[in-house]
């Protein structure tokens, strides 16, 4: 067999099921490079120079009276303030000199990330007026990225703020790795960055069913939906995007990826509009909440940016809504009593817990996974406020039986050391306060002498 | 025979020492004084002094006062030589001894480097990422004398910092104007493998002097990532390749391909680092540098380090059954042999076969040593397929003395930290003499006696080795091979190298033509070529389908379903069928389980905890095809001078004393063909055996329906003419016996020409042959072929080969002597495990038959 033949033999072995083309059977007829202004032209683009060499330019402008879903692009605008550091409490503080901000979303061609994991659309975005100003980079050819890259650099060098949606753990490492490749400097190094992904997390991950759905339920284009009522309308599936890239490049027709940059657009915008919620969100507080699990949330990103009351006020919000599911309020009681208790408001941090207890198993049909060992704990933070806050000994112990109880059930489960080593500590309680009754029946028999 | 002198000791340990090795000694054979002996060769290695040489005088003085302060105050002979040509720009290739510090070797004229100029930048690759730990707390320490010995005497104190990853984030320093004069800069050293926490890797990939790592995270976690490792690559002055040794076979071809994508990359960012290895004792160490590196390298193999005393015993267990030629189970002879040292309180490693072997072995010790009442586990297995965790428990247990015995497969072998033991004990021929050496030296350091015992089994390679032990003790030791143009390995790398730099149209990879490959993998769209160059456009990430390991990187795990779901361990995709199928016993640390069901697509094994007094063979049936004959060499005038002369060649290469001819019978001229080429082979499991512990009595047996397994490979064959099977005055059943029982002998002692293992090379013989235990599976019928023609392939056990097949096939004429010797030095009366198989799996006539077909096949030569 000839060298072909043998490697034929290996890449696609016989026998193999013929599998789905997922690019442009290669048939040695393709283009030696891609003429970029036939491109620019069927795109709608154009052309920059700069030193590199040459670079595609997309540009849209969405008017500030026209609407994403529900929302009008005028009031989509990010203020770079003191509610971004709400949701973001590690953001640093803008340092005044500059004020740009700037949305960054990229279509790769791959997730992988590494040397071979290229941008081949770099999108920015910015309000400009009120307007949403898009500018989009395409690579036509990899040999043109180092103009490309150069343009990019030039867009986001005057940036103060950067705003993207998993920008930290994807978009702007993947954009180091290509000015790194090609020893470039990197203009976002010391930008200010704020990663809507991490709120949209706290926010929004427990659903008003009480599931936590992360893979879909945190998903940019879910949240659109469900927060702008944004519908698409022959949308690329992001599967398919790299896919399409590529029979580009092998065939230099690009009409397959006008979808693809309207794709990225609607994602630049939805991602200004998400974020625009998001800021309403923590400067409106707890009434602006559609419902108890999105109160929850917010509790929780007020919680972890140090505004306690605020926090409070969700959680509080939160239980008290009778309509939600088990987990959302038994969560937010919980969360209720733990703020009652570290501002040492011991009364009313009991109470939390025994309506935590109160609340009953199952009204949905399914068994909640949550609520077990939150009752646990109430039930235990119950013994330790009746011992050492109210010294009502008596009710103390009556909770360490039940908490003992609780453990039994929990005795089969798969971690059973773990909640060993817990029982253990429970009978240990019970034996103080055994003892402590014991001291404090003598005491009354001696007293009554 | 040797005589059996063993030189008086001193000493606690040496007295305990003496008196088990004496006991031993004077092990009887049941069969009296003229039975074959137990002991078959004593040899005390004696101790060798130091050689010195001083300090080269280039070296940085802050190094030199480090190393002063560490009692260094000059280097062996080997380390100077090193240090020296690493100076120049050279690189080099160290062959040296277990503990005679060749890790200074490389360590010194990095440090020195380094300290000269701190840009410098060194990446180490060791096999394994527990040799990278044991070498980050060596580096560590230097690094901390250095910083220690600068600042004696300067108002500033720099600080060193180095540490694992793990420890946490390599501490803010600040290298500007610290550089210079005779203040130590910091010098920050760090593993960097699977381990590494991420929040580490970006401090480490800006912080590192030294990256310790594997080839494995170089392939999948480094060389795809190189934007991010600009300033190691920019800088990249040293590369040290320890264990070099252990890159043969597949490892070493991958890594060969690692290599070449590497400095690709270093080409790209402007640096041509020099490369500092160092081998275990190999016959072509510097070649296999070369192959690995495509460079050029010097080579230093006289070590200048002391070595204590060592003794060296051949056990080879006595005879049972002299008639069938069945001797006592080696297993058996080995543990009574490490029990003879465990009573006289001696710390020892027990080196096993395989991992079978190393399970039976724990469970007979286990069985017969406990140790004192209430303590731990005084005895341990250890082999690949335990989790981390387990292994790192036993070498701590090692290191403290708590373990008294652990038993190994060859995981042990390589340098890791288990401290000094007294004796190291190998049940069975390591397989190259290498191996052996290097077992032997895990027990024993630069100044403690200590003792190594080879016990046979009665494998051929294993009896031929015990028998003639000057082959042993006064031959070089064995080439390591690798073939870095598999096309199943190049493939993949080629991908690799496309992901991570785009290829040019006139760029190479290799041998074999880059174009074509680049063509090819563009008709299934991995690459694309545009204005002049080939880019990767694919979604995925290549280097994640590719396993060193292996040719594919395909696994089973194992999941115990005793008590829940746990997984205990994984094997890799070609032994997956003949140890993980129904009703397989599967041991692990000489807990029994049995196999469930094999989910052979999911490629998992469903395992649950057993009480049996047996374990499990498979029977494999294999079958070959030629596909295409690169070379053959045929007739009887060219096959007699060019074998002939390919004879001399390897003769004196591996230096085996030749026999004396035997007397040859005038033949008629005709064909004896070797040849070599590529073949497909498809093998089947189709059944296994029960076999019971310590008796080793065949209890049972059952059928298996599993897929078939198919692959390309290269292979050698010897096709045996028509003339010489009909010549033999036998009938057409015992013709064939001859042929199998040939062809076991051949297999073996290719094995040991080659320096392979047991499993890289597979054998067949055309007609059917069950490979593994011939016969038992009783397909029956004699094959026309093996009547009249028959072929004996030898071929490489992986898809693609792997390069033991032209050697073989040059080696043709040395193989088929060494198989005569043999065979006709076997003392068994009509064949044995120990040459052609034990009769009962070939017939009676077996051995005689094998030994006239190679009187006239080696006739033919001289004719």
């Amino acid at each position: 067999m000839d060298l072909t033949s043998r490697l034929r033999s290996i890449v696609r072995p016989a026998g193999q099921a013929v599998r789905e083309l997922t690019y442009e059977p290669d048939t040695g007829r393709y283009e030696a490079s891609i003429d970029m202004d036939r491109v620019a032209d069927v795109l709608g683009g154009r052309i920059v120079n700069n030193a590199y060499g040459r670079a595609l330019v997309i540009e849209r402008r969405y008017e500030s009276d026209r609407f994403h879903g529900q929302l009008r692009i005028g009031d989509c605008e990010v203020r770079d303030g003191d509610g971004l550091r709400l949701l973001d409490p590690a953001l640093p503080s803008p340092d005044g000199t500059r004020e740009h901000t700037l949305f960054i979303d990229l279509e790769t061609t791959g997730l992988s990330g590494g040397a071979g994991t290229v941008a081949f659309l770099v999108g920015c975005g910015w309000f400009d007026m009120g307007a949403f100003q898009v500018r989009q980079f395409l690579l036509t050819s990899y040999s043109a990225e180092r103009a490309l890259l150069s343009a990019v650099a030039d867009c986001v060098d005057a940036t103060s703020l950067l705003v993207s949606y998993n920008g930290k753990t994807f978009d702007v490492p993947v954009m180091e790795t290509r000015w790194m490749f090609h020893r470039m400097p990197m203009p976002l190094e010391s930008v200010r960055h704020f990663d809507m992904l991490h709120s949209a997390r706290r926010l929004w991950r427990t659903r008003a069913n009480g599931s936590e759905d992360d893979e879909s339920g945190c998903r940019l284009s879910t949240l659109e939906r469900v927060l702008c009522d944004v519908s698409r309308v022959g949308d690329v599936p992001g599967m398919e995007i790299p896919t399409r890239y590529f029979r580009f490049l092998r065939t230099g027709d690009a009409r397959p990826l006008e979808p693809v940059l309207e794709h990225n657009r609607i994602d630049l915008v939805s991602l200004a509009a998400v974020t625009a919620h998001a800021l309403r969100l923590v400067e409106d507080g707890t009434d602006r909440c559609r419902d108890a699990a999105e109160a929850l949330g917010l509790g929780k990103v007020f919680e972890r940016a140090g505004s306690c009351d605020r926090a409070l006020a969700c959680f509080e919000r939160a239980a008290a809504d009778e309509e939600s599911h088990i987990d959302v309020r038994a969560e937010a009681i919980y969360r209720v009593g733990l703020r009652l208790r570290r501002e040492r408001r011991f009364d009313e941090a009991a109470a939390a817990w025994r309506r935590l207890l109160e609340l009953k198993q199952g009204r949905f049909g399914r068994r909640s996974p949550l609520l077990a060992p939150l009752r646990q704990f109430a039930v235990e933070a119950l013994a330790i406020h009746h011992e050492h806050r109210a010294r009502d000994y008596e009710g103390a112990k009556e909770f360490t039986l039940q908490l003992l109880d609780e453990h039994d059930a929990e005795e089969s489960r798969p971690k059973a050391a773990k909640f060993r080593v817990k029982a253990e500590a429970t009978r240990h309680r019970l034996a103080r306060l055994e003892k402590k009754i014991a001291r404090k029946n003598e005491s009354h028999l001696f007293g009554g002498y | 025979m040797t005589p059996q002198t063993l030189p008086v000791v001193s000493g606690d340990k040496d007295r305990s020492l003496q008196e088990a090795l004496g006991r031993l000694s004077a092990s009887k054979a049941p069969g009296g004084r003229d039975a074959d002996p137990i002991v078959t060769a004593t040899r005390r290695l004696p101790a060798v002094a130091a050689s010195y040489a001083p300090f080269p005088e280039r070296i940085d003085e802050r190094l030199r006062r480090a190393l002063a302060a560490r009692g260094i105050e000059q280097l062996y002979t080997h380390q100077a030589e090193a240090f020296d040509h690493a100076l120049s720009g050279r690189n080099v290739v160290t062959i040296t001894p277990t503990a005679s510090g060749k890790t200074l070797c490389y360590n010194a004229p990095v440090l020195d480097a380094i300290l000269k100029d701190h840009s410098t930048r060194a990446l180490y690759l060791f096999p394994t990422k527990a040799l990278a730990q044991d070498q980050l707390a060596e580096l560590h320490g230097l690094v901390e004398l250095i910083a220690q010995q600068s600042a004696c005497g300067q108002r500033e104190v720099p600080s060193a910092f180095a540490r694992s990853a793990s420890a946490g984030q390599p501490s803010a320093g600040d290298d500007s104007g610290r550089g210079h004069g005779e203040v130590a800069p910091e010098i920050g050293v760090f593993t960097y493998d699977g381990d590494t926490p991420s929040d580490a890797r970006r401090a480490i990939r800006g912080k590192a002097h030294i990256v310790l790592s594997n080839p494995d995270m170089l392939h999948s976690g480094i060389l795809p990532h190189h934007p991010r490792w600009a300033k190691l690559f920019e800088n990249l002055k040293f590369v040290v390749i320890d264990e070099l040794h252990a890159y043969r076979g597949v490892f070493g071809s991958h890594l060969s391909n690692i290599l070449r994508r590497l400095q690709r990359v270093c080409r790209h960012y402007g640096s041509d680092p020099i490369f500092i290895c160092s081998s275990a004792t190999i016959a072509n160490p510097r070649e296999l540098a070369e192959g690995l590196t495509g460079r050029p390298f010097e080579l230093i193999d006289r070590s200048g380090a002391p070595r204590g005393e060592k003794f060296f015993l051949f056990v080879n267990p006595p005879v049972v059954n002299a008639q069938l030629g069945i001797r006592r189970s080696y297993l058996s002879e080995a543990r009574r042999v490490a029990l003879e040292f465990l009573k006289h309180n001696l710390q020892l490693i027990l080196f096993a076969q395989s991992r079978l072997a190393t399970e039976i072995l724990t469970t007979y010790l286990k069985d017969a040593y406990q140790g004192a009442p209430g303590s731990a586990d005084v005895i341990r297995g250890y082999r690949g397929g335990y989790l981390p965790n387990r292994r790192r428990e036993i070498e701590r247990g090692l290191r403290d003395g708590q373990v008294r015995a652990v038993v190994s497969t060859n995981a042990l072998e390589l340098g890791i930290d288990i401290g000094a033991l007294d004796v190291s004990v190998m049940a069975g021929y390591p397989g190259t003499i290498a191996a052996t050496w290097q077992r032997a030296g895990r027990a024993g350091r630069r100044s403690t006696r200590s003792a190594a015992v080879l016990v046979a089994s009665s494998a051929p390679i294993d009896q031929f080795i015990i028998r003639n032990p000057s082959y042993f003790f006064e031959s070089s030791p064995e080439h390591a091979l690798i073939n870095p143009d598999n096309l199943h390995i190049l493939l993949d790398h080629v991908k690799c190298a496309a992901f991570e730099l785009p290829f040019k149209a006139d760029d190479s990879f290799g041998a074999e033509n880059l174009q074509e490959i680049l063509s090819v993998l563009a008709e299934e769209g991995f690459v694309h070529q545009a204005d002049g160059q080939w880019n990767w456009t694919n979604e995925s990430y290549p280097a994640d389908a590719v396993s060193l390991r292996s040719v594919s990187s395909d696994n089973f795990v194992i999941v115990d379903i005793t008590n829940g779901e746990r997984v205990i361990g994984e094997t890799d995709f070609t032994s997956g069928p003949a140890t993980l199928h129904e009703k397989a016993i599967y041991i692990i640390e000489g807990a029994l389980f049995q196999v469930e069901r094999l989910d052979f697509d999911g490629r998992k094994a469903y395992v649950r905890s057993v009480d049996c007094d047996y374990y499990t063979d498979a029977i494999t049936y294999t079958k070959v095809t030629i596909l295409d004959t690169f070379d053959t060499d045929a007739g009887a005038r060219d096959a007699g001078s060019g074998v002939r002369n390919d004879d001399d060649e390897e003769s004196a290469k591996l230096r085996i004393p030749r026999p004396v001819p035997h007397p040859a019978p005038r033949i008629p001229v005709a064909t004896v063909k070797r040849s070599h080429g590529e073949v497909h082979v498809v093998s089947r499991v189709v059944g296994f055996k029960k076999i019971k512990f310590y008796t080793n009595e065949n209890v049972g047996s059952g059928e298996l329906d599993l897929p078939e397994q198919q692959m390309h490979t290269s292979s050698y064959w010897l096709t045996i003419p028509s003339w010489v099977m009909a010549s033999l005055p036998y009938g057409a059943d015992d013709r064939r016996d001859g042929v199998i029982g040939l062809a076991f002998a051949m297999r073996n002692i290719a094995q040991l020409l080659l320096m392979c293992d047991r499993h890289d090379i597979g054998l067949s013989v055309d007609g059917g042959f069950l490979e593994r235990s011939a016969r038992t599976g009783g397909t029956g019928g004699v094959p026309d072929a093996l009547a009249t023609e028959p072929n004996v392939f030898i071929y490489d056990n992986y898809p693609g080969g792997i390069g033991f097949s032209r050697p073989l096939f040059e080696m043709h004429g040395l193989l088929l002597e060494r198989t005569r010797d043999l065979i006709t030095g076997c003392p068994c009366d009509s064949g044995c495990p120990s040459c052609v198989g034990p009769e009962g799996n070939t017939g009676p006539h077996a051995k005689d038959a094998a030994s006239l077909i190679l009187e006239r096949l080696l006739a033919v030569k001289v004719a």
